[in-house]
Parts: C-alpha cells; structure tokens; sequence
C-alpha cells in the first residue's frame, strides 16, 4: 500500500519500522502531601537538564555546526526564564499533585498558547515546549538520555524533538517517517544534515506501523509504501545500493591527487559564500578556496560592516584552512545582487551598470575597511585577494593603488599584514579577457567568471526567457575568449582558474583542461565527483584545434 | 534610556533560534532591556515572552534600552533583529 506524504530531506530507504512512542509516555496524578518535596524535584530537575543542554549544545554545535546547536541553548533559556517553572510550582501548590502532573498541566496550558498563535511556524515550536517538558519528565523518572541509541531501523513518531534527533545513533537511523513537523522543523534541518531519507504528513503513522514488518521511505517521489511486494523491495534495494555505491566510490578519491591519468595537474578548490561551505569543502578533500563570495558579509544589515567584522570573518575562515589557499574576491554587489543600504539606484540595465569594482572605487572608505580586513586576516595565511567585474586597465590600477593605500595606513596603525599578498582579478568581461596579455603583466592570477562572461561575449540576459536559449558558454567566442586569457596568462607565467558553475560540467572539464586550465573552483559538494572525472582523463587527448575549425 | 525602531527580517519571524541568540546577548549586558509590538511591551531576557509577542517576518518593533552600557548594547541588539 502507498500513502502519500512529503519528503523533508532527500533520499530512498527500506527497513523495518520501530514506532517511537517517546512523549506519549503515560503520566498518572498522584495526590501528595509533601508539597516542598515534589517543588524541589521541579528545581532539581531543571538544574539538571540546563547541565544536559549545555552538554547537547556543545556536542551538536561538533558534531554539526553552530546553527543546529542553537536550539539547545533556547530551551536552556526557556527553563531559565521562570515562566514555564514558576507555572509548574503553582500548580502543584493549588493541585497538591506530584511534580510530573503538574509539568504535564503547564505543558499543556503552554502549547495550547502556542497553538493560539497565527504564525504557523510558530505553531510548529510547540515541539520546544513538549521537549523541554518531557526532559524534566524523564529526570524526575530518572530515565536515562541515551534511551535511543540503540533504536535501528526506520523511526517512526508522532512528530520529533531536537533532542530525540540527536539522541539516535546516527548510523543505525535508515530513514524517518512522522505524522507532522515541516521542512522548516528542526528535526528535517538535521536529517538533512545527516543525509537521512525523511517524510512526514503521515496520518496516523504511529497506528498504522504497529503492526509492519517492512517499509519503504521515498522521499524524492513523497510517499512511503507500506508492506512492499519482492518486486518493489527489490527495486528500492537496487535503488539504494546504487545511491550508496555512488557515494562510497566517490569516498574512494579521498586523499587522491588533482592529476589526470598522463599526470597533469589541475588543484580542485571550491567556493564558498559562509563558513559551512568552508567545512564541506574540507570534508571533501579540497585544498583551497579558489572563490570566496564575500557579499553575505554586506547582506540582512542595516549599514556596511566594520573593518573589524571583515577581518574577524576572513580570520575565523583562515583558521580552518591552515596554510592553504584562500582567494577572497572585494564585494560583487549591483546586478542581481542588492543591498539597501547602498542606494544603489533602481536601473534600466543592472547587469551593465553600477556594480562590483564600478561601485566599490565610487565608495572607497567602505572599499578599504574591507581590504583592511582581507590584508589583516592575510597575515601569516595563504589569503589573495582578487576584483571583480574589471573592464579597463584603469580599475585595475585603481584598486590596487587603494590596496597601497591600505597597506600604508596599516602600517601607521602598526597593524601586521602580508606585505606580499598575491593580487588577481577576475575575468568575466569581454574587455578583460581580449586585454588580458596586458593585465596578465599587473595581476599574479586571473579566475575566469564563465557565467558573467558568457552572458557577456554572446550579450543575452540570461534572465530573459525569449533569449536564454542563445545563452551558450560553448559558444566559439566564449571558448575562445577562454582559451586566450589561458594562453596569455601562461606566457606570463601566472596561475589561470575559472570558477563559474561550468568549472563542475563534467562535459565543459575535458575543454578547459586542453586549453591547459590550472584550478577548477567548484561547489564544495563536487570536488570529489570532479576529481574523479579529472583521474580518469588524459590532458593529451584534448587539443584545442577545433577553436579554429569552421563548418 | 535610547529607542530604536527595527524591522525583522528573518524569513520565518523571530522565532526560538533568532530569538535565544539575543536573550543570550541581552543577558551580557546591565541595562534594562525592553521590547514592544503594539501596545505589549515586555522583558527583553525572557525568551517566553518573546515567543508570546508572535513577532513576525515584516513587523516592526521597538527596542528601548536604559541603563549604563545603553549604547553597545541597542546597537548589538539591534543587529540580531536585523538579521536573518
């Protein structure tokens, strides 16, 4: 049988379901003489599980990262807040009832409070309350916390707690199915996170697989099929196995060199946009940053950051990557990309208008507290800098004329920098790639923009459905405006990459690296997919005489 | 005392993450720290009352702050607001 529900977090799993029954635990009310008594199990309780919290706090904050561990540290602030304990004790004094009655009743009152609320996110977070409830719960019951390590298979539930998903062993989960909890809930963001097949809106989920031996979650098509005929198990078994396969024998090029089979060269880096991009990436074997996208820095904020928050970011990004380099481009913003507080007008035509490079040398006081910070953070690290959007020789004597500048104040501030910091520039218009014999003898390194550049060398907006069709990156002129920049890098001996999405084309690679490309920056999830790609090629095989072959 | 108007920005409202993030900030600091949505004007340490102001993405509030670390904290406040 198939019930139709919604997938939260991607995948394909087939197990036996264990029905968690956790929440529904069955309190009886007792009536208690000794109020005190059962008030100090409430305190003590509470002092208990915020000792658990900062625990699972800093365990989550390891194991995941910052922003999953974040919801520890809310119910540690929900038990600190009084609210919710002071309800528990007045309850038992009016109700003379044991402690865990009274914990139910305020939970309760509570969620129904919750559930009063218009937001339906905020309906959600009565998942929070239930949780930090059935702690106290489980202390004065004296349960344990790892009651659920040793629960295998498909987890079915009413809906899940943050502290339920942390507190399964991750290896021995195969997939989730619950009644209710949306994309947005935190146990989808974790399963997610932990690459486990999950589903939810399914009624009556916690009935219905009682009494079943096998189910399949398919939460890339939102159902689950209870039950499954050999045939259908059968499918799902080849499905699953394919997934893991894939998986595993990508792991395989852990460790590997960036080398095609004749033994050319071709370092695989990735790019980031924040600080988890930072750790996938390493997760992934990747040996530098070939493009960190600093314009979160400037987004959700009411003016431009500080000198002392660019460093801090670049530091905290530095720190993680050790020796390795980090190529960090100046502000791209204007084009698809806004900010409000920059006033940048409304215009005819962004993408040919004021942005990145153009913007920044008009705003030189906010472009140099960012360099600042980039020439900071370089200081003992392997952090280049590189400009965007550059067009003229003139922009780019600008710049670094302004990174001169910069130096020098550091020096009078008795600031320490890496005086040598390596300087390139991004080439992504057609101007730069047909000027860039000349640029090449002012830059250390080029990275080749190829979604900018295509929409420049064949000027179509790729926005515009009547044309995006004609947007090409294999079009002959875009090739060629690559294969020159190459060459004229070379000639002057400096490091060519390209760092646009066709960096991970598994069809595109094969082409620039015959144009003799020498970094490829990818999205951390793909580096080892391209490593594998560029192991199993031969350079030699690919000349690039079709750039002149005309039909 | 200072007071600022900030709109939140965050696109699920400023719900239990968001809003742990500023009490744990709030409690740096010894300045009375209050906020307000309507004419319902709260404790800004208490994260309860927080969830209970059903603050969502959109809506503007008001953040007033008294006491003698006023000014870094209305500004670092502000900013957790602010964000998504």
């Amino acid at each position: 049988m198939l019930i139709k529900g919604k997938g939260i977090s991607e995948g394909v799993a087939i197990d036996k379901p264990y029905v968690c029954t956790f929440g529904a635990n069955k309190i009886k009310q007792v009536k208690i003489e000794n109020i005190n008594g059962e008030i100090s199990k409430v305190h003590s309780a509470r002092d208990k599980a915020i000792v658990t919290l900062d625990k699972l706090y800093k365990s989550t904050k390891r194991e995941l990262d910052e922003d999953k561990a974040q919801i520890f540290i809310g119910h540690k602030l929900l038990l600190e807040d009084d609210e919710l304990v002071y309800r528990i004790i007045e309850i038992i004094k009016s109700d003379k009832v044991n402690a865990q009655w009274a914990i139910k009743l305020a939970e309760k009152e509570f969620v129904s409070m919750f559930l009063n609320m218009k937001s339906s996110y905020l309906k959600e977070r009565t998942v929070d309350i239930k949780d930090v409830c059935n702690r106290l719960i489980n202390i004065i019951n004296g349960k344990v916390d790892d009651e659920y390590k040793n629960i295998t298979g498909i987890i079915v539930a009413k809906e899940l707690t943050p502290s339920q998903m942390v507190g399964f062993n991750k290896e021995k989960i195969k997939g989730i199915i619950t009644e209710k909890g949306g994309a947005n809930s935190h146990a989808a963001i974790i399963a997610r996170a932990l690459e486990i097949p999950a589903i939810t809106n399914i009624k009556d989920a916690t009935v219905i697989f009682k009494v079943i031996n096998n189910v399949v979650v398919d939460a890339d098509n939102d159902m689950v099929i209870i039950e499954p005929s050999e045939q259908c198990i059968n499918h799902y078994k080849e499905l699953e196995i394919d997934r893991r396969l894939e998986k595993e024998k990508l792991l395989q090029y852990l460790g590997k060199e960036d080398k095609t089979k004749d033994g050319y060269k071709v370092d695989i880096f990735f790019n980031i946009a924040d600080v988890n991009d930072v750790k996938i990436g390493i997760k992934n074997d990747s040996h530098g940053i070939g493009l960190f996208r600093t314009e979160f820095i400037y987004m959700n904020r009411e003016k431009s950051p500080t000198e002392e928050e660019h460093y801090k970011t670049y530091k905290e990004i530095a720190d993680l990557m050790g020796d390795k380099p980090i190529i960090i481009r100046t502000l791209d913003i204007g084009g698809d990309k806004k900010v409000d507080y920059m006033n940048i007008e409304k215009e005819g035509n962004p993408f040919l208008g004021y942005r990145a490079i153009r913007y920044c040398l008009d705003n030189e006081y906010d472009f140099i507290k960012q360099i600042k910070g980039i020439l900071r953070a370089s200081y003992n690290t392997n952090i280049k800098i590189m400009f965007p959007m550059i067009s003229s020789i003139e922009e780019l004597r600008k710049s670094k004329e302004i990174l001169e500048k910069a130096k020098r104040i550091l020096i009078q501030e008795n600031k320490d920098f890496n005086k040598n910091i390596k300087v390139g520039m991004m080439i992504e218009t057609p101007a730069a790639a047909l000027m860039s014999d000349i640029f090449a003898k002012e830059v250390d390194f080029f990275s080749i923009g190829t979604n900018d550049l295509t929409q420049y060398m064949v000027a179509v907006d790729r926005n515009n459905e009547k044309v995006e069709k004609l947007y090409n990156p294999y079009n002959l002129g875009v090739l060629r405006a690559i294969n020159m920049t190459i060459n004229n890098g070379h000639k002057q001996g400096i490091r060519v990459g390209v760092c646009g999405e066709i960096a991970s084309d598994m069809n595109f690679i094969p082409i620039i690296l015959g144009m003799g490309i020498d970094e490829l920056s990818v999205n951390p999830s793909k580096v080892l997919e391209v490593r594998k790609l560029i192991n199993g090629l031969t350079k030699d095989k690919f000349n690039v005489n079709y750039l002149t072959v005309t039909r | 005392m200072k007071s600022i108007n900030v709109t939140v920005k965050s696109e699920l409202g400023f719900h239990v993450r968001p809003a742990s993030v500023f009490v744990n900030k709030a409690k740096e600091f010894k300045s009375d720290i209050k906020i307000k949505k309507g004419e319902v004007e709260i404790d800004g340490r208490k994260l309860m009352k927080i969830l209970f102001l059903e603050i969502e993405k959109g809506d503007n509030i008001e953040l007033t702050i008294d006491g003698i670390d006023e000014d870094i904290a209305i500004e670092e406040l502000a900013k957790i607001i602010c964000s998504k």
